[in-house]
């Protein structure tokens, strides 16, 4: 097997999103929750996302975990690796963009590194190396104010080099809408000036499509989905890739039981959850009792086990925005979130251990703690449910075989719950 | 037969450097080459090298500022940085008793006179240098895909060069993969450059893995280079595609080769 594309996504929702992205033009891709480990038994895959979160760590701690990323990616033969960054280029002046592009750039002796983290479709676009979010540069959308990175400055040219170790050039517009071999003699010229990586504009997918084709030339390049979307369609115009991506997560059926906890309390989700008591039971948590040390967990399963054999039951510790207030005002905003999502792995383990293998979650930080509790290193994407929301098939885990959709607040329709279950086989 | 070398740069990289002289020689490897080893003291490589019973066929010069610096041979205000380099390698090459280095040329235009009349003088001067040391100077040419702006990415140029300065221990380094990328024509070139060349690297095209498949074929080549009389190294500069044992099928038949 070949792998044709390594990513390194600094942090787990952009890993999600790039992965997802990935799928969708073709690729199939797995994603994995921090580096595996080295006997992760890998099926036969066009692409793997490394999920780490390394966006505000300490410089030098982005560096060795980036870095043990990329050696585990090039062990399994990718040629090209996607340091895949947030598409506001979120970083400070001390990183980490720039520390971790040069230590992978050192690894891979790559002479220039194409830099973009233009996304048109969110929005995300670079003209002569300054960022727009939507019509505005960077330096006066909301980002201005991000509490870990503000972005005063929308030149990522600037920007960059005030990182990284290495001179940092502009490769503008007007060169990369002449296509790709324009662009491949506009980098000669600038390497020969010993630029070593290079800002590139990018203001239609086309561009992206023309940075992804020479991209594949390089071992390295740095950039958000939209970077990933336009290496994909140039590995699968070089028909490297082949198969249908969204189809392999699929099959084959995994069957077993069927699931839904809800942790989050977006008016989505809530809408979502009225919806499910139509056609499956629906169990509410306590929070007061979650948070009193009742053990609602218990209660919970003991609830659920009876019911699984007929069909999916809903379990929510969802509750309105009044209650969850209540409950903050009482506990203290972290301790009720934590206990809540304890609560909510505790019962997706009791429901995996019950046989349960098909598993829908609503709510981010609830999915991650149950993502963890049952020790899932990665994740084969598949199609979509909603927008930006795919059937995720479990890789690696130690139930085995078994179908997950994770699902932040405020995604999906109000059939949510039946339409993941429809597609989870 | 040809004498493959595994190249430690690219090659067991599962492993740190110094313990891929090891892995090599235990995955039936008689020879090795690298990048640099001017991370590590002479006489440790040295000793690796020895005590795994293995050649070294080649290494590079140092490249100054990696990988922003790529040499120094065409850049005119670095004799004096090319000249040291020069100096540095030198314990290396006593100590693993190499017999060829690559100079590597620089980023750089060949549009650009000063930087031709650099690289003339310091080809010469290197070729000189290491002469009476009984080492050869070896000058790769590479293709722009991979490394675009660097100097040397032509092999008429490589070629007419060397055999304009006639001195005796100049020679060519023929990447395969270079030259299928570069020009094509891959035979015909190797036929008239043998009496050249001091050194071939290969790799799969495009995707520079194990030279089992894709563009070339490669055991047809490997036959070439016997009736061509090829006596030299063939240096295995390519990534591999998963664990580098588990790609060496195409390496089994010439296991264990040694002059």
């Amino acid at each position: 097997m070949t792998l044709s594309l390594g990513c390194i996504a600094d942090d787990y929702t952009g890993a999600s999103d790039l992965a997802n992205t990935l799928t969708r033009a073709g690729l199939r891709t797995v994603q994995t929750i921090g580096v595996p480990a080295d006997d992760l038994d890998l099926p036969e895959v066009d692409a793997v996302v490394v999920s780490l979160k390394s966006r505000s760590i300490e410089a030098s701690l982005a560096v060795s975990r980036s870095r043990s990323a990329e050696q585990w990616l090039r062990g399994r033969g990718a040629a090209h690796v996607l340091f895949k960054i947030c598409s506001t280029f979120d970083s400070t002046d001390a990183g980490n963009i720039g520390p971790v592009m040069d230590a992978l750039r050192a690894d891979a002796g790559a002479t220039i590194v194409l830099v973009t983290p233009a996304f048109p479709e969110t929005g995300r676009t670079i003209y002569q190396g300054h960022l727009f979010v939507g019509s505005v540069p960077l330096h006066e959308s909301p980002l201005k104010d991000h509490p870990l990175n503000p972005m005063r400055d929308s030149n990522l040219v600037r920007v960059l080099a005030r990182q990284s170790t290495t001179a940092i050039g502009l490769l503008d517009l007007t060169v990369i809408a002449r296509g790709a071999d324009a662009v491949r003699d506009h980098l000669a010229v600038l390497a020969g000036k010993q630029v070593g990586a290079v800002i590139a504009d990018a203001v239609f997918e086309r561009d992206l499509e023309t940075l992804g084709k020479v991209a594949l030339d390089h071992r390295l390049s740095v950039g958000a989905s939209g970077l990933g979307l336009g290496l994909a369609r140039a590995l699968v115009a070089a028909q490297t890739v082949t198969s249908n991506a969204a189809d392999t997560a699929a099959a084959p059926p995994v069957g077993g039981l069927a699931a839904c906890l809800a942790g989050s309390c977006s008016q989505a989700t809530l809408r979502q959850i009225t919806s499910a008591q139509a056609s499956m039971p629906v169990l509410q948590l306590d929070p007061e009792q979650v948070l009193a040390g009742g053990d609602e967990a218990r209660r919970a399963l003991a609830w659920a086990r009876p019911r699984l054999a007929q069909g999916p039951v809903l379990i929510a510790s969802s509750s309105t925005p009044d209650q969850v207030a209540a409950v903050q005002a009482r506990y203290g905003r972290d301790a009720a979130g934590h206990a809540i999502e304890q609560a909510m792995a505790d019962i997706a383990q009791g429901l995996v251990e019950a046989g349960v293998r098909r598993l829908v979650v609503a709510g981010g930080e609830t999915s991650g703690a149950v993502v963890d509790r049952l020790k899932i290193p990665g994740f084969l994407v598949g199609t979509e449910i909603a927008a930006g929301v795919p059937v995720l098939r479990a890789v690696g885990a130690s139930a085995g075989d078994m179908l997950l959709a994770l699902k932040s607040g405020n995604f999906g329709g109000a059939t949510f719950f039946t339409d993941a279950l429809d597609l989870m086989r | 037969m040809p004498r493959f070398a595994a190249n430690l740069t690219m090659m067991f990289t599962e492993v740190p450097f110094l313990d891929r002289f090891g892995a090599a020689a235990q995955a039936g490897f008689t020879a090795v080459e690298f990048l640099f080893p001017y991370d590590h003291p002479a006489d440790v490589i040295g000793e690796r090298l020895h005590r795994h019973g293995l050649t070294q066929a080649l290494f590079n010069l140092p490249p100054g500022r990696w990988p922003d610096e790529k040499g120094f041979a065409a850049l005119p205000d670095r004799f004096d940085d090319l000249q040291h380099s020069l100096r540095t390698a030198l314990p290396y090459a006593q100590a693993t008793g190499v017999k060829r280095v690559h100079l590597m040329a620089g980023m750089a235009s060949r549009g650009d006179h000063r930087a031709v009349e650099a690289f003339y003088k310091s080809v010469a001067f290197a070729a000189e240098f290491f002469a009476p040391h009984g080492l050869d100077v070896v000058l790769e040419p590479i293709n722009p895909r991979n490394v675009p702006g660097y100097f040397l990415n032509d092999f008429a140029f490589a070629r007419d060069l060397i055999l304009e300065l006639k001195i005796p221990n100049l020679k060519l380094q023929f990447d395969i993969y270079h030259c299928q990328i570069l020009h094509g024509d891959v035979t015909t070139r190797l036929r008239e450059m043998m009496p050249i060349t001091g050194h071939i690297q290969i790799a799969s095209i495009p995707s520079r893995q194990e030279p089992d498949g894709e563009e070339l074929n490669y055991p047809f080549l490997f036959g070439e280079l016997d009736r061509l009389g090829y006596g030299g190294f063939v240096g295995c500069e390519y990534n591999p595609r998963g664990r580098t044992t588990d790609g060496l099928g195409w390496f089994a038949p010439y296991a264990g080769a040694r002059p």
